[in-house]
């Protein structure tokens, strides 16, 4: 009954988005407000039954029932409750069902807030949102279908067959429960872990979130209403989007830390960069609209950049779900590959065509023109190459160049690392450039000299900033280098914000401490922003520290023994035991004593766990703001209480990611948060007027 | 007995002479971090982007235990990854050793960075030349704005 009930919901939310599609674009062609007021009704009722379909699920999960083959396959009896919850987006099938979901809540949450302030706009946002929407469910509905149940027939030889099907075929009936609970195979180790329960989540609601501002964006060219309206509607939009988009990859490279055991946070591994891809583009894009709001400008490059984040979000979906990653041969087999890829190539294909309509109709034209090399507007302008190319990189190294070798010279290649790590770098050492030059030029017009003078405090402090790090003892010319580029965007961000500060202070005659805040108030986008950079900063600096100075060392030791790791830190190996836990897995556990300047300063537990399915390492980890000292048990040979293998990084400074990360979500966090309301009377007078200027059409 | 005794001095000396003549050669000691060291340049045959020094698939552990026998028998870090390239082909290291390949991978993002910093610069020069456009006259938007915000600061100053 509960798959029946998952099913019709699923079936009921395709038939509405495709309604809503169909009576959005009806209405918007014909200027009849009660069809678009029929396709918003209908879009927004695709939330409560995609509710009604996740619930089914969970429920399903939470009470094991495990004639859904899904169920089956990421629970079983001893799989605690928390993992029941999660393994809503465990695999493919339900993680298609939630980004849906997730979908349709935005989708409703779009049509609620701008629907008054865009009408203009909204039949074309419903279309394209509920485009989107639809071509999902309809992978869910017939293609991934997490409702289907196993079920077993008696052929005419008498033999009994397994049947996977949606409803009861002819003559079928259900396995025993014992059968199907003793077949359930559990949710993936590697999934067990707070980092991926969170992760999953926070990276849809990003990748779903730049589908209202790429939807907005459409409308924009489908309505030829080309003004910034469709800009100022997303700004929040995209921001969100942003948000959750930087917490998804913070959650990701978190979790690869603590459960793959390599010691690190970023392999460059193609489904961490098909993630990284809308990120960048999508910063590109939150920088260039501020050119068209101000100026009015690159009202083309906008469109092309939101088109390209929303691809590339496309892109990321199906080259992670389909086995493009795998081989280009295991694309064409998986089931939703080729569906994915057209719909992928269809919609780039469709909105690039309408920019170049738009654009040849010259009603894409800018306002104002560059005045300077070093206005603000050419500083964006920059930053957006610099992005773009890192985008294109990352994509060539992860899919382009892998893809064309094995396609046209039958070569299988790998660019891994020793890749990233050549072409990368000097691309993320401009952007900090550019992130240190762009908040003191200006906008419109600004001359070398009075940037230099802007730059004189910002370049002492990051001068200062170097001759502690020497003081320190770091000689090393790269990370000197590294460094210093760094800490000038950072100490711009603080400087500018002083300055700020310092302005209101003079001219207002407030503490400090209430200018700051009254600066904060007024103009949330720009601190909050440079909180941002500050958090970029943050993790840089703890990137630069983590990759170029990090300590490998893998040794035998003996029990009660010590293997020496650099002149400072040792580790010894003091015990060893088995245990089991409660969901059956047995644990292989280490007891180690860390040892710096032949000083105990903390005991570990590195362990193995081993699950049916396969072992996994979890390190033990003694981490301060200076470093982590990261432990793992290595099983390359037999472990025992008399010996074991244990392999020991030491990552200086690798927690300042997390901390810039957190920052980061902070700054963004008040950028996002809603200015103060208007005056109800300003409100009541202004609203007629902005009433009549939402005509219909085009 | 005196000539036995000579004939079994001889013999020994021989031994120790003919032992001089062929030294054994001293056993070379491999660590794990020698290990790793070649293995990080490798990647794992099975999973995709995998180092070979992480990788806990079963053909890793094999490969590891390559590596170590052969830097046991003294090659170079070079030859053991030649070795691996020649008989696994280029997917097994970080940039191919093809140079065609190795041209592909590494060219691709040059060409772009060229091609963006041209044409961003180019943008560039002609958007300073040309002369600004009026804005859009059937979208009254900016006006309003304008009002709007006119408006705004009037009722926030009251």
């Amino acid at each position: 009954m509960l798959a029946e009930i998952g099913v019709v919901a699923l079936g009921l939310a395709f038939i509405a988005s495709m309604y809503a599609i169909v009576a959005a674009i009806y209405g918007g062609r014909t200027h009849q407000e009660r069809w678009v007021i029929s396709a918003r009704n209908a879009a927004i009722a695709t939330f409560p039954l995609m509710l009604i379909a996740c619930l089914v699920l969970v429920i399903a999960l939470m009470n094991g029932e495990y004639q859904i083959n899904y169920v089956r396959a990421t629970t079983d009896p001893s799989t605690p409750d928390f993992y029941r919850f999660t393994a809503l987006w465990g695999s493919q099938e339900g993680s298609l069902l939630f980004w849906s979901s997730i979908m349709s809540l935005f989708a409703m949450l779009a049509m609620l807030i701008n629907w008054h302030n865009e009408r203009r706009l909204m039949p074309y946002v419903i279309a394209y949102s509920m485009a989107t929407l639809a071509f999902f469910l309809f992978l869910s509905l017939f293609l991934e279908n997490p409702f289907e149940r196993v079920w077993l027939t008696l052929g005419e030889d008498g033999q009994t067959r397994v049947v996977d099907s949606l409803f009861i075929p002819p003559n079928a009936f259900p396995p025993t429960l014992e059968s199907l609970a003793a077949d359930a195979r559990g949710l993936n180790p590697l999934l067990r872990h707070f980092g991926m329960i969170i992760h999953p989540p926070m990276l849809y609601l990003g990748f779903v979130g730049f589908t209202i501002p790429f939807a907005f964006a459409m409308a924009a060219l489908a309505s030829g209403d080309l003004s910034t309206n469709w800009i100022k509607a997303t700004r929040r939009w995209t921001l969100v989007a942003w948000l959750f988009l930087s917490l998804g990859l913070i959650l990701g490279g978190r979790w690869a830390y603590d459960v793959l055991g390599w010691g690190g946070y970023w392999g460059w591994d193609p489904v961490e960069n098909a993630a990284f891809l809308p990120w960048l583009i999508g910063t590109a894009f939150l920088h260039s609209v501020m050119i068209q709001e101000k100026r009015g400008m690159l009202k083309v490059w906008n469109m092309f950049l939101i088109i390209g984040t929303f691809s590339a979000v496309m892109f990321g979906t199906f080259a992670t779900r389909s086995g493009l990653i795998e081989s280009v041969h295991s694309f064409a087999r998986s089931e939703i590959g080729l569906p994915m890829f057209i719909f992928w190539a269809g919609i780039t294909l469709v909105s690039v065509s309408m920019i170049i309509w738009r654009w040849n109709r010259g009603e894409l034209q800018d306002e104002h023109h560059f005045a300077g090399w070093f206005s603000r507007e050419t500083m964006f302008v920059l930053n957006n190459i610099v992005f773009i190319v890192l985008a294109v990189a990352i994509f060539w190294g992860s899919f382009g160049a892998p893809i064309i070798s094995e396609l046209f010279a039958g070569e299988e290649i790998t660019l891994g690392t020793d890749y990233f790590m050549r072409v990368t770098p000097p691309l993320f050492a401009l952007m900090y450039i550019l992130m240190g030059v762009a908040p003191i030029s200006a906008w419109g017009a600004t001359s070398i000299n009075r940037m230099g003078r802007a730059m004189v405090i910002p370049l002492m402090l990051t001068f200062l900033t170097l001759v502690l790090i020497v003081l320190l003892g770091t000689r090393h010319l790269v990370a000197l280098v590294a460094y210093g580029v760094v800490s000038l965007a950072g100490w711009v961000a603080v400087y500018e914000t002083y300055r700020g500060m310092m302005a209101r202070v003079r001219t207002r005659h407030e503490n400090p401490l209430v200018a700051l805040i009254a600066l904060f108030t007024r103009n949330r986008r720009r601190y909050g922003g440079y909180i941002v950079h500050l958090g970029i900063v943050v993790i840089g600096i703890g990137i630069i520290g983590s990759t170029l100075f990090q300590i490998e060392r893998q040794g035998l030791i003996l029990r009660g023994e010590t293997l020496q790791i650099n002149d400072e830190y040792a580790l010894r190996f003091d015990d060893f035991t088995v245990a089991q836990a409660n969901d059956g897995r047995i644990m292989d556990i280490a007891t180690v004593t860390v040892i710096r300047n032949n000083k105990e300063i903390a005991q570990l537990q590195p362990r193995i766990d081993q699950f049916p399915s396969m072992p996994m390492s979890i390190a033990g980890a003694h981490s301060t703001l200076e470093n982590d000292f990261y432990v793992l048990l290595v099983p390359w040979e037999n472990i025992s209480a008399e010996s074991a293998i244990f392999k020991v990084y030491i990552n200086p400074l690798v927690n300042l990611v997390w901390w810039g990360g957190l920052i980061l979500i902070l700054g963004t966090i008040i950028s996002v948060y809603p200015n103060d309301k208007i005056p109800v009377r300003v409100r009541s007078t202004v609203q007629p007027q902005l009433a009549t200027g939402a005509a219909w059409g085009d | 007995m005196g000539r036995l005794i000579i004939i079994l001095l001889s013999f020994l000396i021989s031994i120790v002479v003919l032992a001089q003549d062929e030294p054994q050669p001293t056993p070379i000691v491999v660590t794990y971090d020698d290990v790793n060291a070649v293995a990080q340049q490798l990647y794992c045959p099975v999973c995709e982007n995998e180092p070979l020094h992480t990788c806990g698939a079963p053909a890793c552990v094999q490969w590891r235990e390559e590596i170590r026998e052969q830097l046991a028998a003294g090659r170079t870090s070079e030859q053991i990854v030649d070795y691996f390239v020649t008989n696994y082909g280029d997917r097994v290291v970080g940039i191919p050793q093809d140079d065609g390949l190795r041209l592909l991978s590494i060219a691709g993002p040059l060409v772009v960075l060229i091609l963006g910093g041209l044409l961003g610069f180019f943008a560039i020069q002609r958007w300073r030349n040309t002369r600004p456009m009026q804005p859009h006259t059937q979208h009254p938007t900016t006006t309003e704005d304008e009002s709007y915000r006119s408006q705004l600061e009037q009722d926030l100053r009251l």
